[in-house]
């Protein structure tokens, strides 16, 4: 029951984007926010809990549950955000979180969150929502984008219909929220539950009920709620369901069964029909009178998936990305900070006021806390990783990277995973320890594994990002594309041997494709901001005790002794000078601080062009920082992790060696 | 219901863009995940885009699809 208890981890996990009040249970109940994804189910929650949560136009943004308050009249009520689901048949494990709620939380209020243009799919889903027999209520989002689109849905009709409140949102600008937040008290049983059509249902129980009567008490009052999840997968997925997640294997060979002896399939199709030809009467106005504006957003959401006029968008992207981060970032930003604040100003100060001596050189000498490790921190990989920032949520809000996933999915399926693997590899470019457990969204246990091993490997995180462009800008363009030809090649190379040696299957490559959106600036700065503020949590103290550490290891004269013991691999195979040796030793505390010390000797003329593109293949390709590490044991377990990184690191000094060697029997001159 | 004897049902593959069609029956495992998004026997679709990858919109919704799963959903021109 493997896959048991590490969905139960998953709600465990404390959550490490943002920081969580204490999910103590407050007395007036628990409401819970359901649907499917990209529906905008983290917006109404920020709305009405005033607490942040990453919001982006890329299904499956989130992956955690997460709680929060609100406030009715003086009372509290608990509001938890869940990961997206397409039907309460879970086939991720972060679906699996979010049915999980619903089981074990026991929550007063089913909200389900919808997106209002898509009728027929959020109405089968509140058909299978109903079945829980809790409460419920529905919202239907993204009333903007459903008036443009000439869609009318009458709230008043379908609520009677289905018997519990429906309330109309555009939660983006926060219209109708106060509606919702009337009718949170509400205690209604959707009418759909034990409708007509689901006789089928007890039928199937009450056979089971004959044949495993121990195993079926186990499910008591959550039977209907099993059998349904089972009835709405397939009966491919019965002994998964049953026998696997809820250990009652007999239970499934009795609905196996029972099954066999029916014609199941079109049992389902036509219990699904029955409730869609009730409902949709009240809907027909909205399915067909449909009509569309052709306006530029759309016309560019088609070109950004087509091969010819996507690959070009690419390109522009790209560039406009490498001036905002290469040359805003990397080169002004850090030249103010850098030259003009830290070294101009702060180092000086400090030196003057500090006695010389002991606690000048740990503040401000060669390995000083602050001249190395806080100026590092805050003076070039800051600006670096916040003009990064500020272009990955551009682009995630706008709904430009699913796109990105319909072009690069060959691609990827040659390396075992598929489009929807390409969240993670950009958001790695953020932070490779976020996008390590975005890998949730995917399916397979081989994909998971894949995505997180080629993370660890070569996908460089903004920091080290920033640094590869910003110095080897000051060399040429054909040193940038030595270092992104190798680490591409070897993540492709690694991929592909990767899939062919790992058991297992990929999972079919089925992405919704969500309309492109003007990026509402706001959101875009406050999620700039709560990733830059994350990232200070996370990096400061690291840079900090990784110069302290430099500083303990110098004084100790030990830090003469790694680096003349290291020196047959640094400037033996890799040609690097010595002094390289404390670039790699903090690499393992944070591959950004290795490419800031990278990215300081070269400042201070200590490289050649060769040594520099060297360098930066072999950081880049270098361990996974600890905060990575740490979570790749987490989801992969310590035997596998372990074995990653003792791989990772000897290939990059393999790679890099090989390149060295390649450069100069070249003679290439960049 | 069409079944593979009847010639006008096919694989979604064969579909052109633009063209419209309704969705007769998917097999293999993918149904239910598919179903999910509002992919079913008896809703209608338009397939947009067959490459890089298959582009399929229903409702609202536009969905891209990796030609083995297209394989697998069988419709009826309309």
């Amino acid at each position: 029951m493997g896959s048991r208890s590490k969905a139960t981890v998953l709600l465990e996990d404390p959550s490490e984007l943002v920081v969580l009040d204490n999910p103590a249970l407050p007395d007036t109940g628990r409401v819970v926010l359901i649907g499917q994804a990209n529906v905008g189910k983290s917006v109404v929650f920020s709305r009405l809990t005033s607490r942040y949560v990453t919001i982006s136009n890329f299904p499956g943004t989130t992956v955690e549950i997460f709680h929060g308050r609100v406030n009715l009249d003086g009372e509290t009520v608990e509001i938890i955000d869940t990961p997206g689901i397409n039907s309460t048949y879970a086939s991720t494990e972060d679906e699996r979180a979010a049915l999980r709620v619903l089981q074990e939380d026991s929550p007063e209020l089913i909200v389900q969150v919808a997106d209002a243009k898509n009728m027929r799919r959020t109405l089968r889903l509140t058909a299978q929502l109903a079945q829980f027999g809790i409460p419920m209520v529905l919202t239907l989002n993204m009333m903007d984008e459903c008036e443009r689109k000439g869609i009318y849905v009458d709230a008043d009709i379908l609520s009677k219909k289905l018997g519990i409140p429906v309330v109309q949102t555009v939660a983006t600008t926060g219209a109708g929220l106060d509606g919702l937040k009337k009718v949170l008290r509400s205690r209604q049983r959707c009418s759909l539950n034990g409708h007509e059509p689901f006789q089928w249902v007890e039928d199937a129980l009450a056979s089971a009920q004959r044949s495993t009567p121990g195993e079926t008490q186990k499910l008591e009052t959550r039977t209907k709620w099993f059998t349904f999840l089972a009835l709405f997968g397939s009966l491919l997925h019965l002994e998964n369901y049953f026998g696997a997640w809820l250990g009652l294997p007999t239970l499934a060979t009795s609905f196996q069964t029972f099954f066999e002896t029916q014609d199941f399939p079109e049992i389902l199709t036509e219990s699904l029909t029955v409730i869609l030809a009730y409902l949709l009467p009240v809907l027909v106005p909205v399915l067909w009178a449909v009509g569309k504006d052709h306006g530029f957003n759309e016309r560019f959401g088609v070109w950004a998936r087509q091969v010819l006029p996507g690959t070009l968008i690419l390109v522009v992207t790209m560039s406009l990305v490498f001036q905002l981060v290469g040359v805003l970032g990397a080169q002004t930003l850090v030249g103010i900070l850098e030259e003009g604040i830290f070294s101009g100003y702060v180092t000086p100060f400090l030196q003057d006021i500090l006695p010389s001596g002991f606690l000048n050189d740990l503040v401000v000498g060669q390995y000083g806390v602050v001249s190395m490790g806080i100026a590092y921190a805050v003076a070039i990989v800051l600006p670096v990783v916040s003009t990064f920032f500020i272009a990955f949520s551009f682009l995630e809000d706008s709904g430009y990277l699913p796109r990105l996933s319909i072009l690069s999915d060959r691609l990827l399926r040659a390396m075992g995973l598929h489009g929807k693997a390409l969240l993670p590899m950009v958001l790695g470019l953020g932070c490779v320890t976020m996008a390590t457990m975005t890998t949730r969204i995917l399916r397979s246990k081989k994909e998971r594994f894949v995505a997180t091993f080629l993370l660890a490997l070569g996908v460089p995180c903004s920091a080290q990002l920033g640094v590869i462009l910003g110095i080897t800008s000051g060399i040429s363009l054909k040193a940038l594309l030595i270092v992104f030809g190798t680490v591409a090649s070897q993540l492709v190379f690694v991929g592909f041997v990767l899939s062919k040696l790992y058991p297992g299957q990929r999972s079919s490559f089925v992405l919704e494709v969500p309309p492109i959106r003007y990026p509402d600036w706001k959101n875009i700065f406050r999620k700039t901001y709560w990733r830059v503020v994350w990232f200070l949590k996370e990096a400061l103290p690291l840079f900090a005790i990784g110069a302290l550490a430099l500083f303990v290891l110098d004084k100790l004269q030990l830090l003469g002794k790694i680096t003349s013991a290291s020196e047959p691999v640094i400037t033996g195979l890799l040609g690097l000078p010595k002094e390289a040796a404390a670039v790699f030793l903090v690499g393992f505390l944070r591959r950004d601080y290795g490419a800031a010390g990278l990215f300081d000797l070269s400042r201070q003329g200590q490289l050649d062009s060769i040594q520099i593109v060297v360098g930066l293949v072999v950081l880049t390709l270098f361990v996974p920082c600890i905060a990575n590490s740490l979570v790749i044991v987490k989801e992969q377990g310590l035997w596998k992790a372990l074995g990653m990184i003792a791989f990772v690191f000897v290939y990059a000094v393999c790679v890099g060696g090989v390149l060295n060697w390649l450069l100069h029997t070249f003679g290439i001159v960049l | 219901m069409e079944r593979d004897s009847s010639t006008d049902v096919d694989p979604l593959t064969k579909l052109n863009p633009r063209e419209r069609a309704r969705i007769v029956r998917i097999e293999g495992h993918e149904a239910t995940e598919l179903a999910g998004y509002g992919l079913y026997a008896g809703i209608e679709i338009q397939v947009k885009q067959r490459f890089p990858s298959y582009i399929v919109q229903t409702d609202e919704a536009e969905l891209a699809l990796e030609p083995a799963v297209a394989r697998k959903i069988f419709v009826l021109r309309l």
